[in-house]
């Protein structure tokens, strides 16, 4: 686009040297030497003009144009409104969408944390055989800590919500408990006070706790004197000792940090015990901070040779040899990595739809500007030069385009926040921030070139002659631009089939996560959940009293039919297995560890799972009474096929004694509506209760109404016990499933979208060329061609284009869809109805796009149609 | 010299001074000021060359790669720039030409075959 520029001072040399060669001339023809000179100038003209004209030429003649054809551009644009604002609109969409979505890819998986050299930051994670990556032991860490040399630090962490009681209301906050060394690895400094130092390690230390900026601004009124205070955390004191800043809220949006009593993070079930010789408990989890130059690889080399040492000294068979290290940010961004992909990629599909239409409709236009380019091609216009002009309105009409885009996903990032599943971002808000913009910026600019290059081209490869004959007359374009067109919508129709087939795939896999069955009633069901401080329960008994409790409270309140309790409510993450025994023998499908729940005796009755065989459990199921066991069928079919388990005995976990099944339950979707039951053992509470559970309560009215009762049922046993995420069974169903929610509604969105301007297309081109032949219509009218005839022939070319474009579409999205089968359940890549009902979705709108422009062709009047020419 | 003033010269018409020029370099290369004097010469003082208007010519010919330039010394030991046909200049060349006289014959043939008494 530069040219090598010739100097000014060259040009002037130049001129210089012609005036005294024309000198020496005039003076050879016989003048003499000062009328020779005086005639060299006169006859040279203006010496300076000619510089002038120089100047112009060259130095600023491309920013000059540039300026030139922006008017001219804009002027254009004003001229056909309707153009102009067609194309802004789609464009909009197309950027709009992909701002939206780039803005949550760059906040899930590309947005660096925020701390000082991030990439040196890793997760330490033993490695099962199975490819599952598992906590460390606290017997293990130090080992770790003490032999590990790719490290600068190795912390251990364990996260989960604590209960703050006190002077305010009792809340309940995530928090983790932290060894000394935790904030190092970050190497964050605290807004206030002090972090922990080595001092909290030793046992029998003072227990302190650091806050986040966010729970000491909503609890603590941000006072600063609160530093040195004691607050009451799970109802024991700690000292605090320091306020972290806003944007440290690790792991999960931790709003307080505990020091451990011991060197490695209490157990959550154990917190009084020293656990630091256990091997066999993994219970925590280990940051690390590389050294320099280490990397993952190495660093993860390394401690497999310490895990695989620790094995043969210490452990077990089950006990793994292998560690996992892994960066911090790839950790966390983990497994939402390819729904954020498929997203991004559909959008794009759908910013390359918006383009071909813009082409489209640039090149329709384009014909109609024969007469202006040959204008212009006569007055002097080159032919690249008419390029670029046009390339810069389509720039421009990106660039708008652009800027309406990121209003539009201004306006969506709101819903799009809400609709997002909660835990998707590591810690932040969707914003268009500056790499947003860039991106932004970036994909206008090329969507403008993409849509508007070919349009240019052929728009300016006129021949002068023809086009000023014709005189601007309709009918240009010509075979070639014609099939090009044609092809441009094919195109389109062919991505829209891609983002059809990608999203019908999506919501039949939805569906089919709907209709799956539960395993449960979720209909009138109120739940909440509990968790009691160790200290102010620290004994079984304490415990059973408390779930008595709760449970006399809450089944006699109005309108409530039954209630239970269950150590992990369904569909919430976290799992607690046993390994079990059947008296010696190996089941057929090899040993498994049953998932473990600890539930009150009306616990099925409240959320409506069915007994299968035997009994449930009893009030005199109790602590003193034997031990007794409920088991669901996934259990029964994996350790005892085809016979009936009630009667059977099992040994669970260490416990020395044979418990006896009495009874069997219907499986329930414990762990996700998508994953198929794992075998499940059921223990009565009062022979194992636990400090956490969910309370189920099935009302006989609306569930939601009966919240503040039960609340209170409970607040009446204890009246400083937190209780949190007060929610409706469906509400937690629903919430368990807003990942797929937020895809399947995003992906289906961009698919309607794409559908439309495939339509849109369709119509474009074919009304186009009804227009462009209404004279051939007119002919074949009078020469007595019926209107039915007619109106098929137009209609069978809109459904060619689309029958092509779908076909086309299909073969393309059978390599595709694979990428697709990680997000998929229950439905296979090549589902065959997801495929059919996008072609059908899609002839249907060819037809209708084909038909608009079928009945007009008929209504051409004979007539006028030949007076036209 | 008083002659060739009191004639009535002809004025170029557009467009022809770039023809004019690229015929010019066939036989070689040539400063601005000997191109000049060279078309007024073989057109017998009839076509005169304002050479204010000659220099943006011949730089819109080096821009589009028809003809290229070079500083040298001119026959009286001048410094002057020297411009010479490039390959495409040589086929743009014959291309106009070829146009030209279509033009010239069409022309004629509609003012009568050139016979005619005005």
């Amino acid at each position: 686009m530069f040219r090598r520029l010739r100097r000014q001072t060259d040009f002037s040399a130049e001129v210089q040297a012609h005036i005294a060669l024309e000198t020496d001339r005039l003076r050879e023809e016989g003048l003499d030497e000062s009328e020779a000179q005086a005639e060299a100038l006169r006859k040279f003209g203006n010496r300076t003009t000619a510089e002038e004209r120089f100047y112009e030429s060259s130095r600023s003649i491309w920013l000059e144009d540039m300026g030139k054809d922006l008017r001219y551009a804009l002027h254009a644009l004003f001229r056909t409104p309707t153009f102009a604002i067609t194309a802004i609109l789609t464009l909009a969409l197309g950027i709009g969408a992909n701002t939206a979505i780039f803005s949550v890819a760059y906040a899930v998986l590309l947005r660096p944390l925020p701390f000082p050299d991030a990439d040196r930051i890793v997760t330490l994670y033993e490695r099962l055989p199975g490819g599952m990556d598992e906590s460390l032991s606290a017997g293990d860490y130090p080992d770790y800590q003490r032999q590990a040399k790719s490290f600068e630090l190795l912390a251990a962490y364990r996260g989960g919500p604590v209960n703050l009681s006190g002077r305010n209301r009792p809340e309940r906050v995530p928090g983790a408990v932290v060894t000394p060394n935790f904030f190092s690895v970050f190497g964050v400094q605290p807004e206030l006070g002090r972090t922990l130092t080595p001092q909290e390690d030793p046992p029998g230390g003072v227990l302190v706790a650091v806050l986040g900026d966010s729970l000491w601004k909503r609890r603590y009124g941000g006072d600063p004197n609160i530093i040195g205070k004691s607050i009451l955390v799970n109802g024991e004191q700690r000292i605090v000792v320091g306020i972290m800043p806003p944007q440290f809220q690790f792991p999960e949006k931790t709003e307080i940090w505990e020091s451990s009593r011991f060197r490695v993070p209490d157990h959550p079930l154990r917190p009084m015990l020293d656990e630091s010789t256990n091997r066999g408990t993994h219970y925590f989890d280990i940051l690390g901070r590389l050294r320099r130059g280490v990397t993952v690889q190495q660093a993860q080399t390394e401690t497999t040779l310490i895990a695989g040492r620790l094995k043969k000294l210490y452990g077990d068979d089950e006990e793994s040899d292998r560690t996992h290290v892994v960066n911090l940010h790839d950790d966390l961004v983990g497994e939402t990595r390819s729904p954020v992909l498929i997203l991004l990629v559909s959008v794009g599909l759908l910013l390359l739809i918006a383009c071909a239409n813009v082409a489209n409709i640039m090149l329709a236009r384009g014909a109609t500007r024969h007469k202006e380019v040959a204008i212009r091609g006569a007055l002097g216009a080159g032919r690249w030069r008419l390029v670029r002009q046009f390339l810069v309105e389509s720039v421009l009409l990106a660039c708008t385009g652009g800027v309406a885009g990121i209003l539009l996903a201004r306006i969506a990032l709101g819903p799009l926040q809400k609709l997002m599943p909660a835990n998707l971002i590591p810690g932040g808000e969707l914003t268009i921030s500056l790499p947003v913009m860039l991106f932004t910026l970036a994909v206008a600019g090329n969507a403008g070139l993409i849509f508007g290059l070919f349009p240019a081209i052929q728009t300016a490869k006129v021949d002068v002659n023809d086009a000023l004959k014709e005189a601007g007359r309709g009918s240009h374009g010509g075979a070639q631009a014609t099939r090009i067109r044609s092809a441009l919508v094919m195109a389109e129709v062919a991505l829209a089939a891609v983002l059809l087939i990608g999203a019908g795939l999506l919501i039949g896999s939805f569906g089919r996560l709907l209709s799956a069955p539960e395993g449960f009633n979720p209909e009138r069901v109120l739940t909440l959940q509990l968790s009691l401080a160790p200290a102010q329960y620290p004994k079984p008994e304490d415990r059973v009293r408390f779930v008595n409790g709760i449970l006399e409270n809450t089944r006699n309140l109005p309108g409530v039919s039954s209630s239970g309790i269950i150590s992990r409510l369904p569909l919430l993450s976290g799992n607690s297995t046993r390994n079990v025994d059947i008296k010696g023998r190996t089941p057929p499908g090899g040993d498994i560890a049953p998932d473990y729940l600890v539930v009150s005796p009306d616990y099925f009755r409240s959320l409506g799972i069915r007994l299968l065989e035997g009994r449930t459990f009893t009030e005199r199921d109790s602590a003193t009474s034997a031990t007794v066991v409920i088991v669901n069928q996934a259990t029964a079919h994996h350790f005892w096929p085809g016979e009936d388990p009630v009667g059977k005995y099992l040994k669970i976990g260490d416990t020395k004694d044979w418990t006896p099944i009495v009874g069997v339950v219907a499986d329930v979707r414990q762990h996700g509506l998508g994953e198929t039951a794992r075998p499940a053992l059921y223990i009565p509470y009062t022979q194992d209760p636990w400090p956490f559970m969910a309370v189920v309560v099935r009302t006989s009215m609306d569930p939601a109404s009966a919240a503040s009762a039960v609340t209170a049922a409970v607040h009446q046993v204890d009246h400083d016990q937190p209780v949190f995420n007060v929610r409706t069974m469906d509400e937690v169903v629903s919430s368990s499933l807003s990942p797929e929610r937020f895809r399947t509604l995003l992906l289906g969105a961009f698919a309607g979208l794409a559908l439309a301007l495939a339509g849109v297309g369709i119509y474009g081109l074919m009304a186009y060329s009804v227009a462009q032949r209404s004279r051939e219509i007119g002919i074949r009218m009078a020469l007595g061609a019926k209107p039915g005839r007619l109106r098929l022939f137009v209609i069978g070319q809109g459904l060619k284009l689309a029958g092509a474009g779908v076909l086309t579409g299909g073969l393309l999205t059978i390599p595709l869809t694979r990428f697709l089968s990680s997000v998929l359940y229950g439905v296979r890549p090549t589902d065959a109805p997801a495929f059919a009902g996008s072609f059908v979705f899609l002839i249907l709108i060819g037809l209708l796009a084909a038909y608009i422009p079928a009945r007009r062709a008929t209504r051409v009047d004979p007539v006028a149609a030949l007076r036209v020419e | 010299m008083t002659t060739q003033e009191e004639k009535e010269r002809l004025n170029l018409l557009q467009g022809t001074l770039d023809l004019l020029i690229l015929r010019t370099l066939v036989f070689g290369r040539q400063h601005g000021q000997g191109i000049a004097r060279w078309i007024q010469g073989v057109s017998n003082d009839e076509l005169l060359v304002d050479h204010g208007a000659l220099y943006p010519a011949l730089q819109r010919l080096e821009a589009r790669g028809w003809i290229s330039a070079e500083w040298g010394t001119s026959d009286n030991n001048r410094k002057a720039r020297f411009y010479s046909l490039t390959k495409l200049g040589r086929k743009q060349l014959s291309a106009e030409m070829n146009r030209w006289r279509r033009l010239a014959v069409a022309i004629g043939n509609v003012l009568g075959g050139g016979e005619v008494e005005v």
